[in-house]
Parts: C-alpha cells; sequence; structure tokens
C-alpha cells in the first residue's frame, strides 16, 4: 500500500512529462525572488545614494553660484566691513568703484549689503534699496518639509597674516559661507518607504585681493 | 545489458529534467540562462549607475579644489602687487612642494588637498627690459577616499597658472 502512495506522489510532484517539475518550480521561484530582491536593494541603495547627493550639489551650486558672484565683485571692491548683525547671522558690506586712475575720476560707485536669514537664504541690498534673495529657489526643497537647508554661518572676516602691512590685509577680503543639509527621518509617504535621518555641514570660503582697496587715493 | 537498460531507464524517469521540453513550457535550463542574463545585465546597470555617480563626485571635488587654488593665487597676486624689489624675497617665491594642506570634506576619512607652488617667474619686456608681469602658478592634488584607482583616468589634480602686473619696475 505505501509503495503505491509513494509511486503516485513521486508520479505527481516529482515525475510528470506535462509541465514543470516541483523542483524545477522550486528552483525558478527561489531563482527569481533572489534576482528582485537584489535588483530592489540595489534600487533602494541607489535612491539613497542620490538623494545624498543631490543634497551635496545643491549645496556646492548654490554656494558656488554665490562666492562667483562675490568674486566678481570683489575684483572692483574698494573696501569691505562688517554690519550689525541682521537675522541672527553676520553681515557686511562691499562697496564697489570703478574709477580711472590718470586724472583720477570716478565712473561708478555702488554699496552692496549682504545679510542672510537661515532658512530663507542670503539676501543682497545694492545701494538703498530693499534686500532680494540672491536665489529665489533657496531652501532647494522639492519635497515639502522632508529637506531642510539652513545656513549656520555667514560673515566677512578680515584677513591676517604676521608680517604683512595692514594695507595688505585689508584688502584680502574674505567671507564664510557655512551651509547645514538635514534630511528628516520617518515614512516617507510619497515612496512608500522609511528613511533614515541623515544630515551633513559644508563650508564654503572665499578670498580675493581687491587692488582697487590699494589703488583708490587716500 | 540489462542492468544499462535498467539505469537509463531510472534517469529518464527521475525528476530533474534539465533541457529537451517537449510540451511547449520554459525548460529549467532556459530559466537559469534568464537568471543569468537579468544578473548580469543588473550588475552592468548597477556599475554604471555607480560610476556616474562617483564620477560627479569626483568633478564636485575638483571644483572645490579649483577654488582653493583660486584663494591661493589671490594671495599671490596681492603679494606680488604690493611688492618691492626684494619683497616677496627669492626664497618665498622659490617653488614648493606641498606646502599647504587644507581639508576639503570633513568626512571620514576626511579628503585633504594638498597645494603646491611653482618658481615665481619674472617675464621681461623686451622692449624696456623690465619686468612686464610675472607668472604664478599653483596646482592642488588631492586623493580620493577610495583610492587613486578609480579616478586615474581623469587625475586629482587642478592648476592654475596667472600673470600677474605690478606697479613698480625693477
Amino acid at each position: 500500500m505505501m509503495a503505491r502512495v509513494r509511486k503516485i506522489w513521486m508520479k505527481n510532484f516529482f515525475h510528470t512529462d506535462e509541465g514543470w517539475t516541483f523542483i524545477e518550480a522550486t528552483f525558478s521561484i527561489v531563482l527569481i525572488s533572489v534576482v528582485f530582491l537584489g535588483f530592489s536593494i540595489t534600487l533602494l541603495n541607489f535612491r539613497e545614494w542620490m538623494n545624498r547627493s543631490w543634497a551635496i550639489r545643491c549645496m556646492d551650486q548654490y554656494a558656488n553660484d554665490f562666492m562667483s558672484h562675490l568674486d566678481n565683485l570683489m575684483q572692483y571692491g574698494t573696501n569691505m566691513g562688517t554690519n550689525p548683525n541682521q537675522y541672527g547671522l553676520g553681515s557686511f558690506w562691499i562697496s564697489i568703484t570703478n574709477f580711472n586712475q590718470y586724472p583720477f575720476e570716478v565712473l561708478d560707485s555702488t554699496l552692496y549689503s549682504f545679510s542672510a536669514k537661515p532658512t530663507e537664504g542670503i539676501f543682497v541690498a545694492a545701494g538703498n534699496s530693499a534686500p532680494v534673495p540672491f536665489d529665489q529657489d533657496f531652501p532647494l526643497d522639492e519635497w515639502k518639509y522632508k529637506h531642510r537647508f539652513t545656513i549656520e554661518d555667514f560673515h566677512y572676516e578680515p584677513f591676517f597674516e604676521l608680517n604683512r602691512p595692514p594695507l595688505f590685509n585689508q584688502a584680502m577680503g574674505q567671507v564664510y559661507l557655512t551651509i547645514r543639509y538635514e534630511r528628516l527621518g520617518g515614512l516617507d509617504f510619497l515612496s512608500e518607504t522609511f528613511m533614515d535621518e541623515y544630515s551633513i555641514v559644508k563650508e564654503y570660503r572665499i578670498a580675493t585681493f581687491m587692488k582697487n582697496h590699494v589703488d583708490q587715493p587716500e | 545489458m540489462h542492468r544499462v537498460k535498467y539505469c537509463s531507464r531510472k534517469i529518464r524517469s527521475s525528476g530533474l529534467r534539465l533541457a529537451g521540453s517537449d510540451d511547449g513550457g520554459i525548460t529549467f535550463l532556459e530559466v537559469l540562462v534568464t537568471f543569468i542574463m537579468i544578473a548580469v545585465a543588473t550588475v552592468v546597470v548597477g556599475h554604471s549607475l555607480y560610476f556616474g555617480n562617483r564620477m560627479l563626485d569626483v568633478d564636485m571635488h575638483k571644483q572645490q579644489a579649483l577654488r582653493i587654488v583660486q584663494q591661493e593665487l589671490e594671495y599671490w597676486i596681492g603679494r606680488l602687487y604690493m611688492g618691492s624689489p626684494g619683497d616677496p624675497s627669492e626664497f618665498e617665491m622659490a617653488p614648493k612642494m606641498n606646502y599647504k594642506s587644507v581639508i576639503l570634506e570633513k568626512d571620514t576619512p576626511p579628503i585633504t588637498v594638498q597645494l603646491s607652488r611653482d618658481q615665481i617667474l619674472p617675464v621681461m619686456d623686451p622692449n624696456t627690459a623690465a619686468i612686464a608681469y610675472w607668472k604664478v602658478t599653483v596646482w592642488a592634488e588631492w586623493e580620493e577616499p577610495d583610492g587613486q584607482l578609480f579616478s586615474r583616468e581623469i587625475g586629482t589634480e587642478v592648476s592654475l597658472t596667472t600673470y600677474v602686473s605690478v606697479p613698480y619696475s625693477e
């Protein structure tokens, strides 16, 4: 009796010419599961990685745009100085002058003021005009409240090197900008996945020699 | 002879059929080949994405290093512009390798940029035999955290050269 049952069982599950055997089907399911599991893990990891890279690149792009803008102004700058703090972060001014030296003639002169709000970005005011955001896109959050960009530090610092004349130190203006990126942890409802908390801080510095500071008449 | 026939019949009737489907379905071998093909495709796509992302990282580091080099160059523009005969001294203008380290990213391990400078040389004006301007070259080298092998082809070095005119003449 047992031999007969075994024979029927074996025939039905391991030996048939009409389709896959049980082992073949099991192996196939295991293999396909491995493929899709591996692929899913790869995609999730890559998504996380791209997310971090995106945040770093956003910060770099913003800071580099600002630094390039400031560098351009400082090439014509005559003086720089610190303003009283606004919005809790450092604020500074830079005066731009275009002049002819021989004979001395001021062609154009403007005073720019820079300030920053931690969550709203850098603001620029030219002359007596009201401050306007340097970049309208800050704080760069495309998925509201999940990604937080904060300006932690923004200030002008007089350059100082021992044994250099004061005129040289005054002409070397340097500005520091620190941006912090923070991604809040928790469930991301858009993709229905759990995201870990992540943060990174990057500091940017610019130093430019202002020739006009040296060349301006007393 | 009887035993051989018995064995072959046993193999034919065993559970595992590797190939030779007669019933129009997919054989296990076909699934296996598909698995290998999908695995290879996944690995290639994954590597491409990784490679692309790393290239962006290296490019970003290059951009930051370029700004550091630019700042260093500005210092020397200032020194030469405000200089006088003998200042900067010959010793200061001599070539220097890895004379300054700047932290590029405070990651673990941190990426450190090493700054080097070529000799600052005067370029003479052929008409007046006076110094027309000075030539300054500063470059930066750094090491990527996952080794140089990956970025060997594009290099982890940036260099800037500028010509500084001076108000005084020797």
